[in-house]
């Protein structure tokens, strides 16, 4: 934390500077603005100043306390003091590195965010990457979206020819009902009426379950039965291949049938080409940014924000979201910092980071 | 005091006009503000001392809507007192 203190003189020597005011005319205007204001609060209670604040007394009423270390209680008197509000564009100014955070409806699974003063400092911190965060967590959705309504598709259609059935299975017995009462016997078709309609009730439900049971099985059945077909016309062709011609010709088709292979890929080599995709991806969006020359890792995007404070600096982040320091120069070329040390308050992003030798892979 | 008042009350000491008064102590808010913005003091002798304290975020309820919100944090404008002013006033 590196407070200065600025004097009078100096105030009104910077204001001369922007103003181009002379220095003897700035600091007589300073200092006859301050001592107007004392007097003033001297005559009235409020003092308001278009484009700097308002200046108010105010009468703090006594009160009860305690003392911290003897427990006992301890009257605090009444008194005066004086309270200064900003207008708003000197509120705005001093405020810009926040402007651009508005106040957001909290969802209740939120409040997690919130907690007590010591994690404040990281907490604070998580707001930003919270919000930003978002961003690439809904361009990953759109993949898995894509695989989900075909499927949600089955159990939908096995639903509702069930509901068809429960209802027309509810109607027979509700036109049994009027025919039974007219007749002599009511006791012993009493107890048929009512257990039609819970049999066709539970055995809608247990179709029901069975339903979402069986197109459960059946999803992963069909996606079984797919791979396995695959991979047996792969290995026919395979073989085929190799039977009915030459050498060179066999090891040509052998490459061949190697690629082809290659499209009967088990979930694991699925995983892995696609992660060999996002890696080429990030290679792709490397070359939007300003890398750090001879460097053996590649800025792709961004990952996170923080702001520093009093028990947070730059080099805590970095151990804090790459487990090491030694991403620092990364970290200062992707905000064009000159040196590790910035002032308390602003708000740093950290780069998503890619090793320069994976390009190969 | 309002402030016309407060202007007039100036300019008169410092020989301006009121208008040139108002410019300057729009001057000064700014002279004020950049200093502020690099987390400096600006002590006052006699007054008090201006500085910046950072606001946490915190949860509050919306008392229209109900609602929960999160307010984000902030930095505002801190006047203190000094101990001469205070014991001159009370």
């Amino acid at each position: 934390m590196a407070k200065g203190k600025i004097t009078l003189q100096m105030l009104s020597e910077m204001m001369a500077n922007n103003s181009g005011r002379s220095k003897s005319s700035a600091e007589s205007f300073v200092r006859m603005f301050f001592t107007t204001v004392k007097e003033a609060l001297q005559n009235d209670n409020i003092i308001k100043i278009k484009g700097f604040g308002t200046f108010k007394l105010v009468v703090v009423s006594a009160r009860e306390s305690i003392n911290v270390n003897t427990g006992e209680r301890v009257n605090i008197a009444g008194y005066n003091k004086i309270t200064f509000t900003p207008d708003k564009t000197l509120k705005d100014r001093v405020n810009k590195a926040f402007a651009q955070f508005d106040t957001m409806v909290l969802d209740d699974e939120d409040i997690s965010i919130v907690s007590s003063s010591e994690d404040t400092a990281n907490e604070e911190a998580k707001i930003v990457p919270l919000m930003e965060e978002k961003a690439p967590v809904a361009e990953k959705k759109d993949e898995p979206v894509s695989e989900e309504p075909p499927v949600a598709e089955e159990p939908a259609k096995v639903e509702e020819t069930h509901v068809v059935e429960e209802v027309t299975a509810e109607e027979t017995p509700a036109e049994e009902a009027p025919v039974v009462e007219e007749k002599e016997e009511p006791a012993p078709k009493d107890k048929h009426t009512p257990s039609p309609l819970r049999s066709t009730t539970s055995e809608g439900e247990s179709k029901k379950a069975e339903a979402g049971s069986e197109s459960a099985q059946r999803k992963k059945r069909t996606w079984m039965i797919v791979c396995v077909v695959l991979f047996v016309i792969g290995l026919a062709l395979g073989l085929i291949a190799a039977l009915s011609s030459g050498n060179k010709e066999a090891v040509a088709e052998q490459t061949n049938v190697n690629k082809t292979d290659s499209i009967v890929m088990t979930p694991e080599q699925k995983a892995e080409q696609a992660a060999r995709d996002s890696i080429a991806q990030l290679f792709e969006a490397a070359k939007d940014y300003e890398q750090v020359e001879g460097g053996d890792m590649l800025i792709a995007g961004t990952r996170t924000y923080r702001k520093i404070t009093p028990s947070h600096n730059l080099t805590r982040y970095c151990m804090q979201i790459y487990g090491t320091k030694k991403v620092l120069p990364y970290v200062m070329k992707f905000n064009n910092l000159k040196s590790e040390y910035v002032p308390v308050g602003k708000i740093v992003k950290f780069p998503i980071l890619i090793d320069n030798n994976d390009k190969n892979k | 005091m309002n402030n016309k008042e407060f202007i007039s009350e100036v300019a008169g000491k410092i020989a301006t006009t009121p208008q040139q008064c108002q410019k300057m102590v729009n001057e000064l808010a700014d002279t004020l503000a950049s200093v502020l913005e690099m987390d400096n003091e600006v002590v006052v002798a006699g007054l008090g001392s201006f500085e910046t304290r950072q606001k946490k975020e915190r949860v509050m309820v919306n008392p229209s809507t109900g609602k929960k919100m999160l307010v984000p944090p902030k930095v505002v404008i801190n006047f203190k007192m000094s101990s001469t002013y205070k014991s001159k006033i009370n």
